[in-house]
């Protein structure tokens, strides 16, 4: 608490709140509990994270010999190699593809994969351009920022927020209207909206229907700032206003510009597309965000190539036999050969969908706790145009497209501007609409893809596209999902969740599976620090 | 002269080595060859569904009328410790029924055997939700139009209950009424509607019959 002056002692706190709320309002309360600590002013946190270091051991006057098999060479796996490697721990990674990253995949010219379905996609994109199909944004507040730093993986701004490009419903899953089926500006909608809100809400104020709420000082303040929030005009009525664009731009001569007329109240609201607002301030969503310049996987990649130990790639986990004495694991080089390695610790990053069905000594319960999670179903499919009609003819850089429609949103790309050709997320679903999505061929979904777009863009997307590459990520071997759903769909149920943070004789679980952060690489990473730690104490306590 | 000439090449030296350190790769990890590598499981181990099925008399591995001992050691094996166990008092007689309970499946015993089971999604949520399915693939939160879908004719309505809070329908496949518990078989309660509903708990034989 900071120090209060004469009213140390002289006042209780509730009281001293009590009075500052009757003199002075919410607000005044709201300041006043800012200034006592009780309210946290904002503020960007990080979780702290003291990496092993050698020196902990020559502390206790030894060296370090333990040896760590890590499982998976996805963002968590490396991350633990790195971070174990960085006090001496002898560590190895054991990968099933014959790549880094796990499900931070970026694909290029080239890039060939099979799915659960036997079907092999090749992309056939043009040199320099690529889809992330995976990750694709970082938030600044991050973890994942730290280690492109700290690896020297350069970083570009994603724009995860336009507002050029579009509002798409069509007329189903409960929206309506005239402004359905057609492609509305963010920009349009979300100034229409907050105007008419406001002069909603500056009417309820002005009448006194939130006097009981609102202090005199208060409603003014209030009504003063809805006129600015919601561009209000005489009387405090929405009549529009050059937020949500213009008919004809302004510009040289005799032209002052004309914004365009502003849409109906009741037509946005029957659309529903108020509902994609609090989208652009989500904790994880808001701007700035970034990605890797050339691709995302040049993370993994740069991880990789900080790991002295062996990583071997193409190399699938058959089997995990963990006790107090150490862990062994059977792996098949997809030879036809089998190794088995043995070492002091692991650390299993592999996704709950391919380890259940891993043999293995866990107990039932920690089986069962592992096979409960189930596979998120999502999917991005990237089309690539002959040329950037988004930018060239409707001044879209950057940003995404929303829609109730199956394929979920369009992302325009965030770096080749002004460029000829690009590469567009044409597809990213969610839940049942990628489960109709997994069933079909890489073909079939292009065509839908290449449907919707035409809806919002017109025949231009059916006229430049040149080629595309889908993943449904349910169907990708050795992921078999986007990421996990825990049993109410929420989030990490306690028991299940706390079960599997607890080690499995000499095994650790990591991922981002294994953080409240899940889908994330921030997940990833913060599970596999935290897993180090574990680890690494553990290590310590013996060896004291 | 010759002390920096000492120096130059103990600089080169300490580099040579610092340079080896960091490139020479690592020794691996302690391995061997094997002759055999396993195979991967065809379902998820853990997931009852793998070795339990909901049955009109039974769960698959364990069948109505096995005496306690057995099915509890059976059960123990394939899901681990039960989360609750506890003896209530069954039917006018002063019977009791022992129900022993995994995530949200749980077993009646009576009179040292196997006689029952309910599988629900509202128990409580202290362990994982356990994804059993008739032996002919329909689980818990199946629609209404998949039992019907899958049974066809063996499905039939058997009355309304409003003892959960909100009204359920019960149903019964091959002629088992829930509501009576008389006959070996299964059915269940279907929340939401009878035209848009879902399956909310499946139950099968006759837990704590009546002994008066």
């Amino acid at each position: 608490m900071v120090w209060m002056g004469p009213l140390q002692g002289n006042i209780s706190r509730r009281a001293f709140l009590h009075g500052l709320g009757i003199a002075g309002g919410a607000g005044a309360v709201l300041a006043a509990m800012e200034i006592l600590d009780l309210v946290a002013p904002a503020a960007e946190y990080k979780v702290a994270f003291d990496p092993p270091r050698t020196d902990d051991f020559s502390l206790r006057g030894r060296g370090n010999d333990s040896t760590v098999l890590v499982l998976g060479a996805g963002i968590a796996g490396l991350t633990a190699a790195y971070e174990l490697e960085k006090a001496g721990y002898r560590c190895e990674v054991v990968e099933a593809r014959s790549r880094p990253g796990g499900r931070n995949w970026t694909i290029r010219a080239g890039t060939t994969d099979t799915d659960l379905d036997g079907v092999t996609q090749t992309a056939r994109f043009a040199d320099n351009l690529y889809m992330n199909a995976g990750p694709a944004r970082i938030p600044q507040h991050h973890t994942t920022i730290d280690y492109c730093r700290e690896l020297g993986v350069p970083i570009e701004p994603f724009v995860n927020a336009n507002a050029s490009s579009y509002y798409f419903n069509q007329p189903q899953r409960g929206a309506s209207g005239p402004l359905t089926g057609k492609p509305i500006r963010h920009r349009a909608a979300t100034a229409d909206l907050n105007g008419y809100i406001s002069e909603l809400l500056a009417k309820a104020v002005s009448q006194g229907a939130l006097s009981d709420e609102l202090s005199r000082d208060d409603a003014e303040a209030v009504v003063e700032l809805l006129r600015a929030l919601g561009a209000l005009g005489p009387n405090d009525r929405y009549v529009g206003s050059e937020r949500r664009g213009y008919d004809d731009p302004p510009s040289a001569g005799p032209r002052p510009g004309s914004v365009i007329g502003r849409y109906r109240l009741s037509d946005l609201l029957a659309a529903r597309l108020g509902y994609y607002f609090p989208f652009e301030v989500e904790w994880d969503q808001a701007m700035m965000m970034f990605e890797p310049i050339g691709g995302m996987d040049r993370i993994p990649y740069a991880l990789a190539a900080k790991i002295r130990g062996r990583i071997r790639y193409g190399t699938e986990v058959r089997s995990i036999t963990t006790d107090e004495g150490g862990v062994r694991v059977v792996v098949a080089d997809g030879q036809g050969g089998g190794t088995e390695i043995t070492a002091d610790y692991c650390i299993c990053t592999i996704p709950p969908m391919v380890l259940s069905k891993i043999p293995n000594n866990f107990p039932a319960t920690t089986k069962t706790d592992i096979a409960t999670l189930q596979p998120m179903h999502t999917g991005k499919l990237g089309l690539q145009f002959g040329r950037r009609f988004w930018e060239e003819d409707e001044q879209i850089f950057g940003g995404i497209t929303d829609t109730n429609t199956e394929i979920g949103t369009i992302w325009y790309p965030s770096s080749g501007y002004l460029t000829k050709k690009g590469i567009l997320i044409g597809v990213y679903n969610y839940f049942e609409d990628a489960e109709a999505f997994d069933i079909l061929t890489p073909v079939q979904r292009e065509a839908r893809a290449i449907d919707v777009g035409r809806a919002v863009h017109g025949d231009v997307y059916r006229t430049e596209f040149e080629t595309s590459f889908s993943a449904q990520w349910a169907r990708v071997r050795h992921s078999e999902g986007g990421w996990v759903i825990w049993p109410d769909r929420t989030g990490p149920s306690s028991a299940v969740y706390g079960r599997l943070l607890e080690p499995q004789g000499r095994l650790y679980f990591a991922g981002d599976h294994m953080s409240y952060v899940t889908s994330w690489q921030h997940g990833a990473f913060e599970s596999a620090r935290y897993v180090v730690m574990q680890l690494h104490h553990r290590v310590l306590a013996a060896a004291a | 002269m010759r002390l920096r000439g000492a120096l130059a090449i103990g600089v080169v030296i300490a580099a040579a080595l610092g340079l080896t350190f960091v490139l020479w790769p690592r020794a691996g990890l302690s391995s061997r060859p094997v002759s055999s590598v396993p195979e991967l499981l065809s379902e998820p181990a853990g997931v009852p569904g793998a070795g339990l099925a909901l049955a009109p008399d039974g769960l698959g591995p364990v069948t109505f009328g096995e005496t306690e001992a057995d099915v509890l050691a059976k059960l123990n094996e394939l899901l681990g410790d039960p989360v609750e166990d506890s003896t209530d008092d069954c039917g006018s007689a002063g019977g009791k029924v022992r129900w022993v309970r995994w995530a949200n499946l749980t077993i009646a015993l009576q009179d040292g055997r196997f006689n029952g089971y309910i599988s629900g999604i509202y128990f409580p949520p202290d362990s994982p939700e356990m994804m059993i399915r008739t032996v002919d693939g329909v689980g818990l939160r199946a629609t209404v139009d998949e039992l019907l879908a899958t049974y066809g004719d063996r499905f039939a309505w058997v009355g309304q209950e409003n003892g959960f809070g909100s009204p359920v329908d019960s149903f019964g496949l091959d002629g088992f009424d829930v509501g009576h518990l008389t006959a070996i078989g299964l059915g269940g309660y279907i929340e939401g509607g009878r035209e848009k509903g879902s399956v909310i708990t499946f139950l099968a034989g006759q837990p704590c019959v009546d002994n008066g």
